[in-house]
């Protein structure tokens, strides 16, 4: 469903040389499965991450995504792919402070080219079943970091994306509120979604289906590892 | 497509604390320029006005080439072509701001020959009504006395008032509407088109346009005129227009500044649509339109207050504000085409950068 493919990303860095955040990662993950990325700091978990999710062009290899091969595509059909999809959540939320959450939630509907009621409604629906309906005319700054969070998982979920992806998602939040939200991703995986989430929190990576370990960016077992939950 | 304003007005509406000193530049930028024009446009109308009252810069008159002509001039039996007027409109166009058709005859009166002048019944200040009215130049009155009536060719006349003094030979001329004074000449036509000419129009270069368009008619300057018009122009129209391209330019600074701050502190937010799918075409509208709107609401205000100070100040302005709207019109779309410029720049390096690199440091 995802397929890495010996994915390099090299950044020059900055007093001269190159620095390898990507060494020739390939991964497969299957539709419905929810995998956690781990590895130190500065191991290439977000890079890998966003690359996954059409974002960071990469110095070398391959990301297919369905049947679409993501670099084959220009700019603006990148951009059109992440519409419908891909959700990404942030570890910040990076939710627009100035829109509500109902709003918030609708975005990505509306610039995937619904309607102003299509996009109101779906949005709606998705608040509705991550139990945020009451919040729905609030704005991001009124709500705690864990409304937040849910508020970011739903502005990911509502164009029906064909993976979550999730970097740091409890990276902001109290260890219960992290619970929470990894159980809401699990609910989520139990409905068929699939997910990646990136974390450096071991306890709530055991939660997922599977770990990949990133090690000075490359795979820390053998490539391609393949498990299932 | 529709994302891209929507977003910018609720940025706008939402926030409008950070964009309101910004805004309040515009507007006061937007308000000295429109009461400056107001005010600029209400004096060059009273000026012209003063121009007119004055006399022409040109006079049409029939041709007189020998003696006898030239008598039945001034008797008022020779009258100008039927076709002169469209030819002087045609040769002029856009510089000719009034034409004022006169018949000009001479009769004997209290004495002396006058010029008896037929002239549009609104062309004086006091109204003529019908055609025994008339109105006197204030040395014919004064020659007059205290009689209590006038007559011309044995009919009895109305006097509806005594006109102010040009020091001309309009001082002795006796007034009275155009057709009685074609009745009483026995003319169809007139022998006199007066014209004045827009501001800043030189009244030398139109009597020689009129010249070549071969009118059948001679053409008098009067250098009074000429000069009413030059110093009109000089202490009114000269450097509005280098003024207001100034007060464009710092309104596009500050707006390029507004710009520039405010994609600064959403370099997240920026970023985050564009992980989001936003196209770039969507990035841009957004920056672009907030710009725009920005400057019209600015502007809008500005225009508004500034069009209400000059009438509040200007009698003359506040008797011409219903013609104020094209104005503020004008004034509130070069604000949005600023705006607009303005915003370029930035939003063009803000789609130019790494999303991700913004996200990571964000
Ligand atoms: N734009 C960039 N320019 C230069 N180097 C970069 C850039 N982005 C990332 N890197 C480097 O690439 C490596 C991997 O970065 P990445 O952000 O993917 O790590 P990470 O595993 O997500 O770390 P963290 O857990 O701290 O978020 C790091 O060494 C980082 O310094
Ligand atoms: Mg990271």
């Amino acid at each position: 469903m995802i397929r890495v493919d010996n994915l390099t990303k090299t950044f020059a860095a900055p007093g001269g040389g190159e620095v390898h955040a990507l060494a020739g990662v390939s991964l497969w993950i299957d539709r419905g499965e929810f995998v956690a990325v781990v590895g130190r700091s500065g191991s290439g978990k977000s890079t890998l991450l966003f690359a996954m999710g059409g974002l960071a062009t990469p110095t070398a290899g391959h990301v297919q995504l369905g049947e679409t091969r993501v670099y084959d595509l220009d700019r603006e059909a990148r951009a059109a792919l992440r519409r419908t999809e891909v959700g990404f959540v942030f570890q910040t939320f990076n939710l627009v402070p100035y829109l509500t959450c109902l709003e918030n939630v609708a975005l990505p509907a509306l610039l995937a080219g619904s309607s102003r009621g299509e996009a109101t409604d779906a949005a709606a629906r998705v608040l509705e079943r991550l139990g945020m309906s009451a919040r729905s005319r609030h704005r991001p700054a009124q709500l705690s970091v864990g409304e937040r969070q849910r508020v970011g998982i739903g502005r990911a979920l509502v164009n029906g994306p064909r993976v979550l992806l999730a970097d740091e998602p409890t990276g902001n939040l109290d260890p219960a509120t992290a619970d929470q939200v990894v159980d809401l991703l699990r609910e989520l995986n139990g409905e068929g979604q699939t997910i990646v989430m990136v974390t450096h929190d071991l306890r709530l990576a055991a939660r997922a289906g599977r770990i990949v370990r990133l090690r000075s960016g490359a795979l820390d077992t053998d490539p391609p590892e393949r498990v299932t939950a | 497509m529709t994302t891209a304003p929507w977003l910018a007005v609720r940025e706008l509406v939402v926030r409008r604390g950070r964009a309101a000193l910004a805004c309040a530049v515009i507007a006061a930028i937007a308000a000295t320029v429109t009461a400056t024009e107001l005010v600029a446009r209400a004096r060059e109308e009273a000026v012209a006005a003063q121009i007119d009252a004055m006399g022409p810069a040109l006079t049409v008159v029939p041709r007189g080439t020998s003696t006898g002509e030239l008598a039945r001039y001034e008797l008022g039996e020779a009258a100008l072509p039927a076709s002169a007027e469209a030819a002087v409109r045609a040769a002029l166009g856009r510089d000719l701001r009034a034409i004022e058709r006169r018949l000009v005859v001479h009769r004997e009166l209290a004495g002396t020959r006058v010029p008896v002048v037929g002239v549009a019944a609104d062309a004086l200040p006091m109204p003529l009504h019908g055609p025994d009215s008339v109105a006197l130049g204030s040395e014919l009155a004064r020659r007059l006395g205290n009689e209590a009536g006038v007559a011309l060719d044995g009919r009895e006349l109305r006097v509806e008032g005594v006109l102010p003094s040009t020091g001309g030979v309009e001082d002795l001329g006796l007034f009275l509407p155009l057709a009685a004074a074609q009745a009483l000449a026995g003319v169809e036509g007139v022998n006199e088109l007066r014209l004045s000419l827009r501001a800043g129009v030189s009244s030398r270069g139109a009597e020689a346009r009129l010249t070549r368009a071969s009118l059948g008619a001679a053409v008098i300057r009067s250098d009074r005129g000429d000069v009413a018009d030059r110093e009109a122009q000089e202490s009114l129209s000269r450097h509005r227009g280098s003024a207001y391209a100034v007060m464009a330019a710092v309104a596009a600074l500050c707006l390029v500044i507004a710009a520039h701050l405010d994609a600064a502190e959403r370099r997240v937010e920026l970023a985050t649509l564009v992980a989001l799918g936003a196209s770039r075409r969507t990035v841009l509208g957004a920056l672009l339109f907030r710009s725009a709107l920005l400057a019209a609401a600015g502007s809008a205000l500005g225009a508004a207050g500034g069009a209400a100070l000059a009438a509040a100040q200007d009698p003359a302005v506040a008797a011409a504000l219903a013609r104020a709207w094209s104005l503020c019109v004008a004034t509130v779309g070069a604000a949005v085409a600023v705006g607009v410029a303005a915003a370029i720049p930035t939003a063009l390096a803000t789609i130019a950068r790494d999303p991700v690199r913004e996200l990571q440091e964000g």
